[in-house]
């Protein structure tokens, strides 16, 4: 028994040598030899892609393959910034993301504190409840959803349009209306989800803290502004950070659901171009250029925003 | 303490009527889309175009899903969903816990390097062109494989499931180790019924992951003979959204084949198993479980 514990209390120490590795490992094979074998799979399945990603750097061709091919240096990059369509569609992505979260991301923290306020627990369950499914819909179902209302011939808002005596406009293919609506459908489709997050965390804030406020004669805005708003601020800035994180690859299904060709010009994003170039044109290494040069900027900007914030609030997701 | 409508002050009072109106008008912008929809897809075609379809249905008929279930491509997609959903779900929940109690265990040689190795893939996300590149290697490209292999294990999902293996204590297989069990059966026997609730909400979030992919589904399925659903009602809201661009020569073909309450029906029908589960999903979402994810 002594023995055993010494052995354990060694292990914990993070240089270990050799040999005390091999005697741990040999005392626990199976279940090291459990995650050995899904190592493999994220070795094949996400380390190989990761390094793949060099292709960025290379002249790919299927004959050579990927260790034959030869390196070109920044080439795909120095074309992809010399490339007017390219320009237009990373322009297109940081509005789009933009937008998306600056707009969007305050509107689940409100629904969350307006919820708790509502004193009839049947009507918070049902509006929870409603305002939750959409996310768990897929965004081809949800396009089908919004096209079959944006219709332009038989759509409920032209319906009302034309009864109010305007002409009927076709939503999906306006350059003015794309953006909005990829906008408005993100927070409709995904605001649930946060918002049901921020709840679980709201209900965890104290009691006793709302009873001291109460002696304090606080009011509601008070309550709101200074008890619930500070008790969900970690989880917030945490969810925050991760979105920011995916700023250049969250949109390709919904974009790829609803728009065409008339529209691209304001709403065809990195993820789509790089099908389009990619996938139906047979540009790979050109496309990972562009894919990279967008996973880099989402990257860096979780690192400076994780940063700022442990500054600023002491919550991070490091 | 109790707050009571009651002793609200007047603006407290008017903020509370807004917040309660505000929910409402939210609620229904997310909500009145599908009931359109839904009543749609029980609606001739004559009066969907007619613009008398709102929210009931006028003239009941099952017409568009007899005809759905016609379609040779929309039940092979029903059929290849059915499979991704069943069979990925199924390594998912295999391939998650086969990681995720080792790495719950301190006993477990390297879990540090291990645990970085896993983490990692969480902060950077695979590039899909790489991916490709690796699917068509690996011979998987316009196989429903290609759905499955790649997307074996949520990292997000699979630490959900080891940080609930972590408060297992260790005393409770320590007693089976001496006994001469071996982990397989320690997972199996003790690990597993003690986390039940776990299964079953990481197993609906993945069942409506399966069912829901769609991106690698765009990317990694060239033939008809292979869509999802998904894919087919891409396929579906394209040609809608061509009719409306082009009202004249298409309104005939409407006409003929009622696309409109098909493309609906369509929808509703490859929604319903999300629906389905939905109940179950609230239930463990309400309880907190993903909030520790996302502080622990």
């Amino acid at each position: 028994m002594d023995t055993s514990k010494r052995t354990r209390a060694q292990s914990w120490k993070p240089l270990k040598s050799l040999k005390s590795l091999q005697r741990e490992i040999a005392k626990n094979k199976m279940l090291f030899l459990m995650a050995i074998v899904i190592m493999v799979w994220y070795v094949i399945f996400r380390y190989v892609p990761y390094y793949w990603n060099l292709i960025a750097f290379k002249d790919y061709s299927y004959r050579l393959g990927f260790s034959g091919s030869p390196w070109v240096g920044l080439k795909h990059f120095k074309d992809a910034i010399a490339d007017v369509e390219f320009r237009r569609v990373f322009r297109n992505t940081v509005i789009i993301s933009g937008l998306k979260v600056f707009i969007g991301f305050p509107v689940p923290v409100i629904l969350a504190l307006f919820l708790n306020e509502v004193f009839q627990n049947w009507y918070k369950k049902s509006i929870q409840t409603v305002i939750f499914i959409p996310y768990f819909i897929s965004w081809v179902i949800y396009a089908s959803i919004m096209i079959t209302i944006l219709s332009p011939t038989d759509g409920l808002l032209n319906i009302m349009l034309r009864s109010m005596g305007k002409e009927p406009i076709y939503f999906l293919a306006s350059t003015e209306w794309f953006r909005p609506l990829l906008i408005v459908s993100e927070i409709t489709k995904n605001s649930g989800y946060f918002t049901v997050l921020f709840m679980s965390a709201l209900a965890s804030v104290d009691e006793e803290v709302y009873d001291a406020s109460v002696v304090d004669g606080a009011n509601l805005f008070q309550r709101i502004l200074h008890i619930n708003l500070p008790g969900i601020a970690s989880v917030v800035a945490i969810v925050f950070i991760v979105r920011l994180g995916q700023l250049f690859m969250s949109g390709f299904e919904q974009v790829y659901a609803l728009y065409s060709p008339m529209v691209y010009s304001v709403g065809d994003i990195i993820e789509t171009y790089v099908y389009r170039q990619g996938i139906v044109g047979g540009r790979f290494d050109y496309t990972t250029a562009v894919n990279l040069f967008g996973t880099m900027i989402g990257f860096t900007l979780v690192i400076i925003t994780n940063y700022v914030s442990k500054k600023i609030s002491d919550h991070g997701l490091w | 303490m109790k707050f009571t409508f009651k002793k609200y002050t007047l603006p407290e009072k008017m903020f509370v009527m807004f917040v309660y109106l505000f929910l409402f008008l939210f609620g229904l912008a997310c909500f009145f889309p599908f009931l359109t929809v839904l009543a749609r897809s029980f609606s001739p075609e004559f009066y969907i175009q007619q613009g008398q379809v709102i929210i009931f249905p006028v003239k009941w008929t099952l017409n568009a899903y007899q005809k759905v279930f016609q379609a040779k491509q929309i039940v092979t997609g029903f059929k290849n969903s059915l499979f991704v959903a069943v069979v990925g779900t199924t390594i998912n929940l295999i391939f998650s816990f086969a990681i995720a109690y080792p790495l719950s265990r301190k006993r477990l040689p390297l879990r540090r390097t291990f645990t970085v190795i896993v983490v990692f893939t969480m902060l950077l996300p695979v590039a899909i062109i790489p991916l490709y590149l690796l699917v068509r290697s690996l011979k998987l490209l316009n196989s429903l494989w290609a759905l499955i292999w790649p997307y074996a294990i949520t990292t997000f999902n699979m630490i959900i499931i080891k940080n609930y293996f972590e408060g297992i204590p260790e005393s409770l297989e320590e007693s089976a180790l001496l006994d001469g069990a071996g982990e397989l059966t320690i997972l199996v026997k003790i690990f597993l019924p003690l986390s039940k609730p776990v299964i079953a909400a990481i197993g609906l979030f993945y069942l409506i992951y399966n069912w829901n992919i769609f991106m690698p589904a765009v990317f990694f399925l060239t033939h008809p003979s292979k869509y999802t659903i998904q894919v087919v009602l891409k396929d579906i809201i394209s040609q809608q959204m061509l009719a409306d661009m082009l009202p004249y020569s298409i309104s005939m073909l409407q006409q003929s084949a009622g696309p409109q309450g098909i493309q609906s029906a369509v929808t509703i029908i490859t929604m319903l198993p999300v629906l389905v589960i939905y109940p179950f999903i609230q239930k463990y979402f309400t309880s907190g479980l993903m909030l520790g994810s996302v502080k622990g």
